[in-house]
């Protein structure tokens, strides 16, 4: 005799599908300056996510007309590899890349100093080799940890990370699978030692106490990013010790 | 005044400095008045500001530093001279074009006049020097201050040693003049050593035995 069962996302004693308790993260792992090429960069790996970030500049901004007299303008391309996802993705920008390059760039722009370069333009590139859900908050971590590679001035490191809904309860950094069946997704990004928030999105619903729960569990993640993302810097200067300068 | 960092220290952007506001030095930031980092680097206490040695960053143009650049457009009223990196200077030359006779490719070494939301002004006095021979090099702007030395003595050891004549610009462009190629080449190779041990101790002395190695080495392949 054949029984119906349902497939559960979280289980009697609050485990998730991947063994992870609701509060935890996947593995993270992050490095600053792995590209030669470029300027700055960076790269994030969360769980099966992973990317690199790369920063050109701050260089002229073309088109001319674009060029602000005071301050530099910021130029974002968030963009997934035709192989990033199952199945194949058709390799021009989507709608979805466009507008993710665009709350990205928007982000940004609340931490870099722009006016230290004035009439020039900063290029950020966001490369999504494979994506497992939170490609946008793991890019944006990326993206601001290749900024500072790079030497550009920013106010603060920002770091984000996504919560969700599922069945019912919060979960920090949900899956592909929990983002998909979950009743709601919200990625968040934060600067943290400004205590502002620089990213916020919210697809699904949820009710006010759950909101703030998931809004103090993203903080807490985005501390355990940030303390990654500083250690990743400071990696660098340890064999950069400068002596006698002039 | 409470100062949260100390000397050589690795701070981050974002990182809480100082309580003093007029403690604010280079890659620094008031906010509040408090002082953070805006770059990851070295913290470095000069003349009672807390500075940041970044390991790179951009060159940033401030008034009376000497620069090399190189003319790429003649207008009616100026020169546009590339700086390297983003940046375009521009060298006013009404009535003077007969006499100081730049042409597009030309390089020259100055200094900036102005720097700020209207561009970045060159001098074109007297300071202007055309250099019209020699190897043009570029380097990271951060490793200037080490290429200079103190009080220039790195650049003293460089010139004296090889015998040729260093132009050095805070844009990290590097015009070197010397009477053979061999020892234009050695300064070079010298520079890069520069750039890439800054952190080590020893590094005149190594720099001094380096050029005179490539100098010899050069003269005696160039006889065999």
């Amino acid at each position: 005799m054949l029984e119906k069962v349902e497939h559960r996302l979280i289980t009697e004693d609050g485990r998730r599908i991947d063994g992870r308790a609701l509060d935890e993260m996947r593995p993270v792992r992050i490095e600053a300056g792995v590209l030669d090429r470029s300027d700055g960069s960076a790269y994030i790996e969360m769980g099966k996510t992973k990317i690199y970030a790369a920063v050109y500049g701050p260089k002229e901004a073309h088109p001319r007309h674009l060029a602000q007299p005071h301050k530099a303008i910021l130029n974002c391309r968030y963009h997934m590899a035709a192989f990033s996802v199952e199945g194949r993705k058709a390799p021009g920008m989507t709608r979805r890349e466009i507008e993710l390059s665009k709350v990205i760039r928007e982000a940004l722009e609340s931490i870099v100093i722009l006016e230290e370069f004035p009439r020039s333009a900063i290029d950020i590139f966001i490369e999504v080799i494979q994506a497992d859900a939170g490609t946008r908050t793991a890019g944006l971590t990326a993206a601001s940890l290749a900024l500072a590679d790079a030497g550009i001035p920013i106010l603060d490191l920002c770091a984000g990370i996504a919560v969700g809904k599922v069945e019912g309860r919060i979960v920090l950094d949900p899956s592909e699978e929990e983002d998909k069946k979950g009743e709601a997704d919200m990625p968040v990004a934060m600067a943290p030692r400004l205590g502002s928030i620089v990213l916020l999105q919210l697809n699904g619903r949820m009710t006010s106490s759950e909101f703030m729960e998931a809004l103090n569990l993203a903080k807490k993640g985005i501390g355990v990013l940030y303390e990654l993302q500083r250690k990743a810097l400071g990696k660098k200067f340890t064999t950069f010790t400068p002596i006698g300068e002039e | 005044m409470s100062i949260y960092v100390r000397e050589r220290e690795i701070v981050t952007p974002g990182q809480l400095l100082s309580d003093e506001p007029r403690s604010a030095g280079a890659y620094t930031y008031v906010y509040n008045g408090k002082v953070y980092a805006a770059v990851a680097g070295i913290i470095q206490f000069r003349d009672s500001k807390v500075n940041i040695l970044p390991a790179k960053a951009p060159y940033k143009p401030s008034e009376s530093d000497t620069i090399v650049g190189i003319i790429t457009d003649l207008k009616p009223s100026h020169y546009e001279v590339d700086l390297g990196w983003h940046l375009v200077g521009f060298l006013h030359t009404a009535g003077r074009r007969a006499r100081t006779r730049l042409q597009i490719g030309d390089v020259i070494y100055t200094r900036v006049k102005y720097s700020g939301v209207r561009g970045v002004f060159l001098e074109g006095g007297r300071e202007l020097v055309k250099i019209d021979r020699g190897l043009l090099m570029r380097v990271s702007p951060v490793k200037i201050p080490r290429i200079i030395g103190k009080k220039g003595s790195m650049l003293q050891v460089l010139s004296s040693e090889s015998g040729c004549r260093l132009y050095v610009g805070r844009n990290g462009l590097i015009a070197i003049v010397g009477d053979s190629p061999e020892k234009e080449f050695a300064v070079a190779s010298a520079i890069k050593m520069i750039e890439s041990e800054s952190h080590l101790p020893g590094l005149t002395e190594r720099v001094t035995h380096h050029i005179r190695k490539k100098i010899i080495g050069g003269e005696v392949v160039g006889e065999g």
